[in-house]
């Protein structure tokens, strides 16, 4: 009987497995706050029949790592989370699996197994790249005040306190739209010798007052995605395992 | 239909607290998408507002809405769409913007459904009635909005059991049951929009079906003091009632909170009503008859409803679990089904004694959250008055079983204020809760002893329309505080933490509940004077209350503080729940018997 049951316990610290996933939360579901969002996903993993490790104690709770809370309202393409099963399954499955139980507004968009040990989502996470999408109040952004803008903008921000946050900046125009212009950012979200860490809430406030002395609106912004660094590479989390 | 625009949604939704509550697009959602539907295929549906006056959190957790929910949105021809109070953040942002209160699925203006229903759970949530109708730009009475064909506003629900206080602003009422009534209603509704029929042809027809009561057809005739003379037509409303719960399955795929419900977790309705006829208790009375669901069938139900929802907790809900027959059976099967899983278990009625408490045991393996003991009186007597079946000695020996066997949380429930109480009684409250921490010195280990806990929690009795109390006086707001502050002085500091609930808000629910047509002007003033969340203690104010009986000319006094003769024509005495007044006359003497005789013991 407990040479069984040894078995048994082998057989499932074999099936030990680990599998780090990305998913977005967009439209509606950017409004829910981080507990909220998962609450939700460790339901929809009850639904989708996925065995769960849980930890150990009085209270256990399902072993599901999540990185850095994005902030209420900043939609994002870019969460991530470490789950740890007590299956074989594969990281195709288990999204598929999961999927099936979530809303396309907060899905995954992919996923993979891990194999080796990684240090956790919130201890690696280094920076996130964000997305402000801008319209002009101008119809027509010609060449000369395009750069005026890029100039105008970018310099300002780098004046302010935002610029030890930030890692990289820039301006990018829409192909077909004229009157759209794409900031992207990468600011860190760790705090360290050089750099602060980057507030995204005071900073759209600035950007939003700022856009407007400059006849801009700011219609839409997102977190594109988060970036581990690996010997002073950007690397995404899925990159690295 | 007009919705709410994308944009306009983000617009409000700036600085709200819980923007969460208001997005909708949750699993288990069961109405369709209208963007893909014609004009032509929407006017053909019925769109019904299933309102529940209180926020996204408390309604969500309320089985009745889940149960219609999904009643209504299995018949292709109609659409339940759900709506909740607003926050007062969100109120302010829809004021401000002038934008419509809107349903959470398809974001459909209020004004645009064919027809509204509120789910009204207690008298304190009247006035979040008025201000959802106010904030759908809905005029506030019946006879204002007799030009518009919609929406019709309905209401159901324990708080309308007694109609008259809200019946001038609610065009029917449904009192009982909705399973079966709300088919009839939405049938009738049908025909009342293909057929371009009269409001009053509508009326008229649904006032056919069990459990409908239309205000617009009753009239009330008063004498001078106040007390109803008359009640014309002399015809009863009878109380809708589904026969067997067991053609019903539960809900097995409810819709599943966005954000944490106050009650997170799957719910099985095992029982309605309840055997055992407490006086004081309306439930007990207007959910009779009992009616039992198979134990057997549940199970699967139960396994299905954990299955789809992902909960990993379940509740057997019903008045009193401690009476259901399968209630062992129920537990022990579903323990065994699941035992790879971690799923817990909650009995939010159930009643301690030697035998159950085994089963708390089962359901609390692991941790022991707490007991609970509602024995609701301090004396013997009293209890018997109240015929509150608990018995004094049998409730210590099981507590002080659960302190051996580990338990340091205990909870308690007690009322004063209640029908023949004298000092005595209510001294003896805080003589049990003295017997209860000796108990404990004694059995408790002294490095246990510290995290006894007893949590003494006291309510002012509110005399409630259909029970055997319903003609007695309520105590007044001195008369209650004094007795607490014997109870208070009574009792250690140490071990104890005491809740008192706050007898000036029980005093307003004892007025609405007993109220009659004449309270409605009352419920409009304190709407109009700012009152909303009125069961949420940061929001009550007894003096916007006051001020609005005040400015009505309503003495409050009338339908507290007044013991009215037990021949007298009741406001609610149309409708009939099933019991009749002649059993609830028997019981109160029965009640008034056992405190004479005791009285002349002594």
């Amino acid at each position: 009987m407990n040479l069984i049951r040894q078995e048994l316990l082998h057989l499932e610290m074999m099936e030990k497995n680990k599998i780090r996933f990305k998913f977005k939360k967009i439209m509606e579901f950017k409004y829910l706050s981080h507990l909220e969002t998962v609450r939700l996903i460790i339901m929809a993993v009850a639904r989708a029949k996925i065995k769960v490790k849980y930890s150990e104690g009085f209270n256990p709770n399902p072993k599901i790592n999540f990185s850095f809370p994005v902030p209420v309202g900043l939609a994002s393409f870019a969460e991530y989370a470490d789950i740890e099963i007590c299956e074989k399954s594969g990281a195709t499955d288990f999204k598929a699996f999961l999927n099936a139980q979530l809303t396309e507004k907060l899905t995954v968009i992919d996923s993979k197994n891990i194999f080796e040990k990684v240090p956790s989502l919130m201890a690696d996470i280094e920076l996130c790249s964000y997305c402000f999408k801008i319209k002009s109040l101008n119809k027509n952004l010609k060449e000369k005040i395009k750069n005026n803008i890029k100039n105008d903008i970018i310099n300002k921000i780098n004046n302010t306190e935002f610029e030890s946050s930030i890692y990289n900046i820039d301006l990018s125009f829409d192909e077909i739209n004229s009157d759209i212009v794409y900031l992207n950012l990468i600011g860190y979200t760790k705090l360290s010798k050089n750099n602060k860490i980057f507030k995204f809430n005071d900073f759209l406030k600035y950007f939003k007052y700022l856009s407007n002395n400059n006849f801009l609106v700011v219609e839409d912004y997102f977190k594109k995605e988060a970036y581990v660094l690996r010997n002073g590479m950007l690397k995404t989390p899925l990159e690295i395992v | 239909m007009k919705t709410l625009s994308y944009n306009d949604f983000e617009k409000i939704l700036e600085n709200v607290l819980k923007p969460g509550r208001y997005i909708g697009n949750e699993f288990g959602i069961k109405s369709r998408s209208i963007t893909n539907l014609s004009e032509k295929e929407q006017d053909s549906k019925i769109f019904f507002a299933l309102a529940f006056p209180d926020i996204y959190e408390v309604g969500m957790s309320n089985l009745g809405i889940q149960i219609l929910y999904e009643i209504i949105n299995s018949h292709d021809d109609f659409s339940a769409e759900r709506v909740f109070s607003p926050w007062i953040d969100l109120e302010e942002n829809l004021r401000k913007n002038k934008i419509k209160l809107f349903s959470l699925e398809n974001k459909i203006f209020l004004d645009e459904f064919d027809i509204i229903g509120f789910s009204i759970q207690h008298e304190m949530q009247y006035t979040n009635v008025l201000n959802m109708l106010d904030l759908a730009n809905l005029k506030l009475r019946s006879n204002e909005r007799l030009s518009s064909r919609k929406p019709l506003i309905c209401a159901g629900g324990p708080a309308v059991i007694n109609p008259l206080p809200m019946s001038p602003f609610i065009d029917f009422f449904v009192i009982g049951d909705g399973e079966e009534a709300v088919l009839k209603i939405l049938e009738v509704l049908k025909q009342f929009k293909s057929e371009s029929r009269e409001k009053e042809w509508f009326l008229n027809e649904i006032k056919k079906i069990d459990g409908i009561f239309v205000p617009s057809v009753y009239k009330f005739y008063y004498f001078d003091n106040g007390v109803i003379e008359k009640i014309k037509p002399d015809l009863k409303v009878k109380k809708a009632v589904v026969k067997d719960l067991n053609k019903y399955k539960i809900v097995t795929k409810p819709v599943i909170a966005n954000i944490k419900p106050v009650h997170d977790r799957f719910v099985c309705e095992i029982m309605r009503g309840c055997f055992r006829g407490c006086r004081f208790c309306q439930a007990g009375f207007t959910y009779r008859p009992v009616r039992s669901r198979k134990p057997e069938n549940l199970i699967l139900q139960c396994l299905e409803g954990i299955q789809n929802t992902g909960y990993d907790e379940i509740s057997f809900l019903s008045l009193s679990s401690a009476d259901y027959n399968g209630l062992e059976f129920l537990i022990n099967t579903f323990v065994d089904l699941n035992k790879n899983k971690k799923i817990s278990i909650s009995l939010p009625s159930l009643r301690l004694d030697s035998f159950t408490l085994s089963i708390a045991e089962i359901i609390q393996s692991g941790r022991k959250t707490g007991l609970t003991f509602a024995p609701e009186a301090g004396t013997q007597t009293m209890r018997d008055i109240i015929n509150k079946n608990i018995n004094e000695d049998e409730m210590l020996d099981c507590i002080k079983v659960a302190f051996e066997k580990g338990w340091e949380k205990i909870k308690l429930y007690f009322m004063i204020g209640l029908p023949f109480e004298d000092n005595k009684d209510v001294e003896g409250i805080a003589d049990i809760v003295n017997k209860i921490i000796s108990l404990a010195k004694n059995v408790l280990p002294k490095n246990k002893l510290g995290r006894l806990n007893i949590n003494l929690s006291i309510n002012a009795f509110c005399p409630k329309p259909f029970t055997p109390f319903q003609w007695v006086a309520q105590d007044s707001l001195e008369m209650l505080n004094e007795k607490f502050f014997i109870i208070r002085n009574m009792l250690p500091k140490r071990f104890v933490t005491v809740s008192w609930s706050d007898p000036e808000k029980s005093r307003i629910e004892c007025a609405l509940s007993r109220g009659n047509l004449k309270v409605a002007d009352v419920i409009e003033a304190a709407f109009k004077n700012g009152a909303k969340f009125d069961n949420w203690s940061e929001f009550f104010n007894y003096d916007i209350w006051q001020d609005a009986f005040n400015k009505a000319n309503i003495d409050i006094g009338f339908f507290t503080e007044r013991q009215a003769d037990i021949d007298e024509i009741m406001p609610w005495d149309f409708i009939d729940i099933g019991v009749s007044k002649k059993i609830l006359k028997n019981e109160f003497n029965k009640a008034g018997i056992i405190a004479f005789r005791n009285d002349g013991k002594e």
